[in-house]
């Protein structure tokens, strides 16, 4: 807690000090300018940093909302706040009509399409009589709320920093909410999130909105400390600018934007002192520019993650907050075993998947053909076969990440064969990756967090005002997060950054992720590849107490030995299709299985041959 | 509305449309092997433009415009080494995050020299805009047309029928079988920006003795040329010709009809609309709706 | 002399290390034969032989030079190739230009047309194939291909990767009879494959892999009948 007083106090007492120390009028502007820069900035972080996308139309937005506001007040002779949010609404709509198409695509289309319309945006203001062509208009009110005028140049500082700090809080409480925490899972791996639930489409579209409001609510606050706007400063280059500010801080941390911007100030700052002296008073426009290009560069080359980022990195080096390696706990009191699943259950138990004729093909390849599956209660289903018999296409097509070509898929008697993987997981199915996918910079209780997004409901908007609702079902989300860790026995790692974890925990903590949403079905994608024989025994253990309670597990894996030890029934796959059903000892001794894993026996004599003691 | 009209439409469109489709080759060159959407495009190939204008000054045309496209490819493979390779192991978006600073770098290094005044070369071949029914068009528009269509020829030629246009192609097949084969993906890579940059040069110093050039034209070049590009699929060189030349009609037919007021509002419409209705452009490519 | 030496060869993915200090050696002309399970670090290995991945420790050497860094311009260049797993066509371009791609590190030494003859002779198939673009083949023509392009760089040494991968049962054979004819050429060749039978009966001598490190090694005749190989791919008791 003492780590969220500290800033958030640093915060006030600047805000509420800053404007008596700063007196003339001069640095008054530069508080003013820096933030809303600053404010800019922190819109494009939750887009950049969030959604891992970046806008080239920030200045743009700041257009919308600048000549929102005027056009509001000036001509319609609105309130400030009303024209303020109009404009703010504008933005949004505009945003969500455009990013709702492009970011479904892969790529650096929305940087392109952001660039044309921040380019569109410019010349409709250049050229428009109505709104004053290039020279734009004046007489705009100064901002007034509940009678309160924001008139003269040290309300406008208050203002700007208390919208500011506003903006600033909204940003922190949505990077620890339940949607933040799914946008910075999606940033890192797309499919890990979407098979958690995340609808990836929605999301990014939705930072895309706020960074657009942020943008926009920035440009209002422009337009009444300024009193006059017109098109010069949202031009393109004051978008990349932006871009400059949030990269310098770093688009990981809402902090980011503070840095950079002040980074901006000062570097704007020395070039109108400095350029004149050495390349000449017309230099002054071009050699900011300059610098601010190469530090671009420089930045991303030097410290890819930002000013803020490279101090994050300086600290966790010199000073630990956290032993490394915490203690290992006292071993776990013995999970009581209540409910020990015998090996073939009675036939009443609940069929949980249900899997009939799923054929996958890519082009002319079958790559799963034809495969019935059923998969109970409190069972483990072993599918094991040889490289490319398409085992983890069948996980895919299960969980949604791929769509059949032909056949169908139930869970719970429900039919998700075309339902996208965001939805699937929504029905109680989740799933591990063969490689365990970690989100970079999340704790381990944060990542099994991610995990109870399907069972939270609150939005980005909701999450920032801390209302009881809120609070309880953070609290709930919380404690079923914990609950998860602590089943799987690492409660302990709780506050370790997720990917400083060894291979063996991190396997053991997608497991926790996906219970976290509480699955009827799991999925495994090979979770003791990579393990040694502790972790295995270990892996091995906690599987087998899943079963115990219920949990239908679908496990496909390499691992021969811990196969035939766990499983209840074995499914062999070969080219796609079924080769075999049967019990580990079944398969074990059949010669069909042993050709499809050891190879071709067509010698005439056996010599050389292997020979399988049954 | 005349048939004189039309033409003229037809001629200034083909004109422009050939320098949006030689700044858009220079994007789907870069961007089939390494996957970078270049944000300097423009303002490397104008490093070109200003270096023959500079170069004209001491040095006959016929030296001075082949050492402006030296420069400009020379620029672009420069600028791959200093600002994309060392980002290799990051996210591609920081990369294409790089070449916007690569952009400002280049525009602002280029207006501390050069100031923000217009600057232009003498026409390759002298003499009066050639009449064609009532429509003009200039002679040096011919050599700008006549050097995009050599442009993509001897791309062709080179991605087809070389061996070393073969290996650069395989790097953006499959880098990993061109590793195998021993074929040095960077060294390609390299290439690939080089290649780029003198194509997109040709066109820029080419451009020059028809209409100015400044500083600040950069930008603007990039943004058509990758309308181009992206009706190309960012992958089809002959196609993205074609794609710039659609564009270049567009503005035509725009700037006639309804003032030059709206001939970049139109391309930049265009532009919006396409990554909105239809991003695979011309081609048949699917462009992935899912990762 | 060893014409391979490969000693204490260890390789993580990140923080995962799946090769835990591998030794491994191969004489001019043998056929190696490199088995085990999935997950057992054979294509790591192979990879690791091809100068694709660079290791974490240990050394590689190739004819008594230290090649453990070079890069695999210069390791084609020194007469070593990789077939890698899953083929790994040009996959838009002709069998053509894949088999002339294969020269390319080698191009101002190799006889092109003479060395194309060779792996038409090999694969007659693919002469009838030459115009077809590479991807559009069925996967043993591809592996035909694939083959055929790390030939065409005339290497003294051939590193295979699971050739049998995924092929019918006419295409594994045809591909094991070629190994075995390229070896009478003089060739040698590493096999990595997880057909342990196949790969056994062709082999000269052969490593069985499991989890990172070499569990049995010897001639591949000895290790065709021990058992402890078909609990390391099917598991039980004798893997312990």
């Amino acid at each position: 807690m003492i780590v969220k007083v500290v800033p958030v106090a640093a915060v006030i007492l600047v805000i509420g000090l800053a404007p008596l120390v700063i007196t003339d009028s001069y640095t008054q502007g530069l508080v003013v300018n820096f933030g809303i820069d600053a404010l800019l900035a922190l819109g494009l972080v939750l887009l950049v940093g969030y959604a891992g996308q970046f806008s080239l139309a920030q200045a743009g937005f700041a257009a919308i909302g600048a000549y929102g506001s005027a056009i509001g007040t000036v001509r319609f002779g609105w309130p400030p706040l009303l024209s303020m949010v109009a404009a703010a609404l504008v933005a949004a709509l505009i945003v969500y009509a455009i990013g709702r198409p492009i970011l479904r695509l892969r790529g650096h289309f929305l940087a392109m399409a952001t660039l044309a319309l921040g380019e569109i945006l410019y010349l409709l203001l250049t050229n428009s009589e109505w709104l004053g062509g290039s020279s734009g208009f004046g007489g705009i009110p100064p901002f007034s709320l509940f009678g309160l005028s924001f008139e003269d140049q040290r309300s406008q500082v208050y203002l700007v920093l208390a919208v500011l700090a506003i903006g600033l809080w909204f940003a922190l409480r949505m990077k620890s909410s339940r949607e933040g925490r799914a946008l910075r899972a999606l940033r890192v791996n797309e499919t890990v999130a979407s098979a958690h639930g995340v609808n990836a489409a929605r999301a990014k579209t939705k930072a895309f909105v706020l960074s657009a409001v942020f943008g926009s609510v920035a440009g209002s606050l422009y337009a009444h400390t300024m009193m006059y706007v017109n098109p010069a400063p949202f031009g393109v280059m004051h978008s990349v600018e932006i871009l400059v500010v949030a990269v310098i801080g770093g688009v990981l941390s809402p902090w980011g934007p503070l840095v950079g911007a002040a980074a901006l100030t000062l570097i704007r700052e020395t070039s109108t002192s400095v350029i004149p002296s050495v390349l000449g008073e017309g230099a002054v426009g071009a050699g900011e520019e300059f610098t601010v290009g190469l530090l671009l560069i420089l930045v991303l080359v030097l410290m890819p993650d930002g000013v803020v980022g490279a101090i994050g990195r300086l600290r966790a080096t010199f000073l630990p907050r956290r032993p490394a390696t915490p203690a290992e706990p006292a071993p776990a009191p013995p999970e009581p075993v209540a409910v020990a699943a015998p090996p073939a259950g009675p036939p009443s138990r609940r069929v949980r998947l249900e899997v009939s004729g799923l054929t996958k093909r890519f082009g002319g390849v079958t790559a799963v053909g034809d495969v019935d599956l059923v998969l109970h209660d409190a069972e483990i289903l072993g599918v094991i076969g040889p490289n490319g018999a398409g085992k983890s296409t069948l996980i895919n097509l299960l969980s949604g990440v791929l769509t059949p070509t032909e056949g169908r898929v139930l869970i719970d008697g429900e039919d998700v064969t075309r339902a996208p993987a965001h939805q699937v997981a929504g029905l109680g199915l989740a799933r591990t990756f063969q490689t365990p996918v970690m989100f970079g910079g999340m704790s381990v209780l944060e990542t099994v967090l991610v995990g109870t997004y399907t069972a939270g409901r609150t939005g980005i908007v909701r999450s920032v005002v801390p209302t009881p609702g809120v609070l309880r079902e953070e609290r709930a989300l919380r404690a079923e997060a914990e609950r998860a860790l602590a089943r799987c026995g690492l409660a302990h790692l709780a506050d370790m950054e997720a990917d400083k974890l060894s291979l063996g925990h991190q396997k053991v903590l997608e497991i926790a992720r996906g219970l976290a949403g509480k699955p009827s079905v799991l999925l495994l994608d090979e979770p003791a590849a990579g393990l040694n024989r502790a972790e295995k025994q270990q892996m091995t253990a906690l599987l087998r107490d899943l079963r115990g309670e219920g949990i239908a597990l679908l496990l496909v894996e390499h691992d021969m030995e811990m196969v035939m030890e766990l499983v209840d029934r074995v499914h062999v796959l070969e080219f796609g299709r079924t080769l075999r059903i049967g019990t580990p000892a079944e398969v074990r001794a059949d010669p069909e299985v042993i050709r499809a894993y050891l190879g071709v026996d067509e010698d005439e004599d056996d010599e050389g041959a292997i020979r399988v003691d049954h | 509305m005349t048939s004189q009209d039309i033409l003229q439409v037809i001629l200034t469109g083909v004109t422009n449309g050939s320098i949006y489709g030689a700044i858009g080759i220079g994007f789907v060159v870069i961007h089939r092997i390494t996957g970078v959407i270049n944000f300097a495009m423009g303002d490397l190939a104008l490093i070109g433009a200003f270096a023959a204008v500079v170069l004209s000054k001491m040095l006959p045309l016929w030296l001075a415009v082949p050492l402006g496209i030296v420069v400009a490819a020379a620029s672009s493979t420069l600028v791959y080494a200093l600002a994309i390779r060392p980002l290799r192991r990051q996210q591609l978006l920081v990369q294409v995050i790089a070449t916007l600073g690569v952009a400002i770098a280049v525009r602002s290094l280029l207006q501390i020299v050069f100031g923000s005044g217009a600057y232009q070369l003498e026409a390759f071949t002298a003499g009066p805009a050639i009449n064609l029914g009532g429509a003009t068009i200039a002679r040096q528009a011919l050599w700008v047309v006549a050097l995009t269509v050599v442009i993509v020829v001897l791309l062709t030629a080179f991605f087809d029928r070389t061996m070393l246009g073969r290996a650069v192609t395989a790097c953006a097949v499959n880098p990993f079988a061109a590793g195998v084969v021993g074929i040095n993906v960077a060294l390609m890579a390299a290439l690939s920006f080089g290649l780029a940059g003198a194509a997109a040069g040709t066109v820029a110093i080419a451009q020059t003795p028809l209409s100015v050039i400044t500083v600040l034209g950069g930008l603007t070049l990039s943004l058509k040329g990758f309308v181009a590009a992206i009706l190309g699929g960012l992958d089809r060189i002959g196609l993205t010709v074609v794609g710039g030349v659609v564009l270049g009609l567009i503005e035509a037919a725009t700037t006639i009809f309804a003032g030059s007021l709206y001939t970049t509002l139109a391309g930049l419409t265009l532009l919006l609309a396409l990554l909105i209705f239809r991003p695979a452009g011309l081609t048949r490519l699917r462009v992935s709706t899912r990762v | 002399m060893s014409i391979i030496e490969v000693s204490g060869l260890r390789f993580s993915y990140g923080p995962v290390e799946v090769l835990h200090g591998i030794d491994l050696k191969v004489d001019e002309g043998e056929i190696i034969a490199v088995i085990g399970p999935n997950g057992a670090g054979k294509t790591t290995l192979l990879n690791l032989l091809g100068g694709a991945y660079r290791p974490r420790s240990g050394s590689i050497t190739l004819r008594g030079d230290d090649v453990t860094r070079a890069s695999q311009d210069s390791l084609v260049r020194r007469g070593l190739s990789l077939v890698p797993e899953g083929r790994q066509m040009f996959s838009s371009m002709t069998v053509d230009d894949n088999l002339l791609l294969g020269t390319y590190a080698r191009r101002r030494e190799i006889d092109l047309d003479g060395q194309r003859e060779m792996v038409f002779e090999l694969f007659p198939r693919l002469r009838e194939r030459r115009d077809q673009l590479a991807g559009t083949l069925s996967g043993g023509e591809q592996q035909m291909v694939a083959i055929g392009r790390a030939l065409m760089s005339d290497p003294s040494v051939l590193l295979l990767d699971e050739p049998s991968l995924g092929l019918a049962p006419q295409f594994v054979d045809l591909i094991m009879r070629t190994i075995r004819r390229l070896r009478e050429n003089g060739r040698t060749v590493v096999l990595v494959e997880q057909n342990a039978k196949a790969a056994l009966r062709l082999a000269d001598r052969a490593y069985l892999l499991e989890i990172g490190t070499v569990h049995l090694e010897g001639p591949a005749r000895e290790l065709a009948r021990d058992p402890r190989v078909v609990a390391v791919y099917l598991g039980g008791d004798a893997a312990l």
